[in-house]
């Protein structure tokens, strides 16, 4: 299964959700942005010759991160859609799906599993919120046609609905 | 199928249906304005066939949004930006009809009121158990989601002027 690195913000902020230009440069292998954050689309020049998936949340489009505001160190915008088809239009990155609102799919019922994971357009790419899956999710993702389901550190190398990422190395 | 009379009685409420307040419907309005954001385009003339409140017509990206509405109760509560028409006015680039293609409604009427409106695009939602197939033309995207105790569609299509019920 082909590796795919995580990344949330691209900036200078010491703490997990950011990595720097020089970090996401020095990344060799394929990079999921969770989000996606509107740093990345103003950082976009280091995105030339990289490759990934743009992992987008529904709910937050073009809206701010004021959700998850006790994880993370500052209030960050993400990109709107349209940002997000250029940046895909742009360089090799594809458009993958994130959920609606960011809630832990194992604590929801079968229903709103399958609307939290029901993309409004097509994509065969979907990032479990906080990493988090379990058989009564992976059976809704297959359902719903995903062809990759990517966890975060729980995954593991070789199932495709539970795919291991880890973060861009931080050099 | 319901009278205007028991239209007006239904609507003599506001939001009769609970749209504002029941989660799936709140989605379902996200749903579709994110599959119309995601067409990238800002229409110039949108129709809302069967637009109730207007739950979902002043919100849809266009710089002109007409409504048909039967029910004067409801039209009256119909947002700003949305004018009431009770025939389409021309051609519309968007043209949404949800929870309307129904065999309790007069549905051949509404289909054909969709394909002398349409230009561009049209789309079509409701529950998937009771919505008849009429083709508007090549169909662009279709949508599957739970709602309620019901899986509901929403259908885009780009318009074809061959379809049966256009002249």
């Amino acid at each position: 299964m082909e590796r795919l690195r995580l990344a949330h913000n691209i900036g200078d902020e010491n703490h997990s959700n950011y990595h720097t230009r020089e970090q996401i440069l020095a990344c060799d292998e394929p990079i999921g942005f969770d989000g996606v954050y509107r740093s990345v689309y103003e950082n976009q020049d280091v995105l030339k010759d990289k490759s990934g998936i743009m992992f987008v949340m529904g709910n937050f489009l073009g809206g701010n991160n004021e959700f998850d505001l006790k994880a993370v160190p500052k209030l960050e915008r993400y990109c709107t859609l349209d940002e997000v088809k250029e940046l895909c239009s742009l360089y090799a990155f594809q458009i993958g799906w994130h959920t609606w609102s960011h809630r832990n799919l194992c604590e929801l019922s079968e229903k709103e599993i399958l609307q939290e994971i029901t993309a409004p357009f097509r994509t065969k790419y979907l990032r479990y919120p906080y990493g988090e899956y379990c058989s009564k999710v992976i059976d809704c993702v297959k359902r719903v046609g995903y062809e990759k389901a990517y966890s975060v550190t729980q995954g593991v190398e070789d199932h495709p609905y539970k795919i291991f990422s880890d973060y861009v190395e931080r050099i | 199928m319901q009278t205007k009379q028991e239209l007006e009685e239904w609507y003599e409420q506001d939001d009769p249906w609970e749209y504002t307040v029941t989660p799936d419907d709140i989605y379902r309005k996200r749903f579709y304005l994110t599959v119309l954001e995601d067409l990238g385009e800002y229409f110039d003339r949108a129709l809302d066939i069967g637009a109730g409140e207007g739950f979902i017509t002043g919100d849809l990206p266009a710089k002109e949004i007409h409504a048909i509405e039967i029910s004067d109760n409801a039209a009256s509560r119909l947002p700003k930006n949305v004018e009431r028409v009770f025939v389409p006015e021309g051609k519309y680039d968007l043209v949404l009809v949800t929870g309307l293609l129904y065999r309790q409604y007069d549905h051949e009427r509404i289909a054909r009121l969709v394909s002398n409106a349409a230009s561009k695009y049209v789309c079509v939602g409701g529950i998937e158990d009771w919505l008849l197939p009429y083709p508007f033309g090549r169909m662009v995207e279709t949508f599957r989601f739970p709602y309620r105790e019901y899986t509901s569609v929403f259908n885009v299509y780009k318009y074809e002027r061959y379809s049966p019920w256009s002249g």
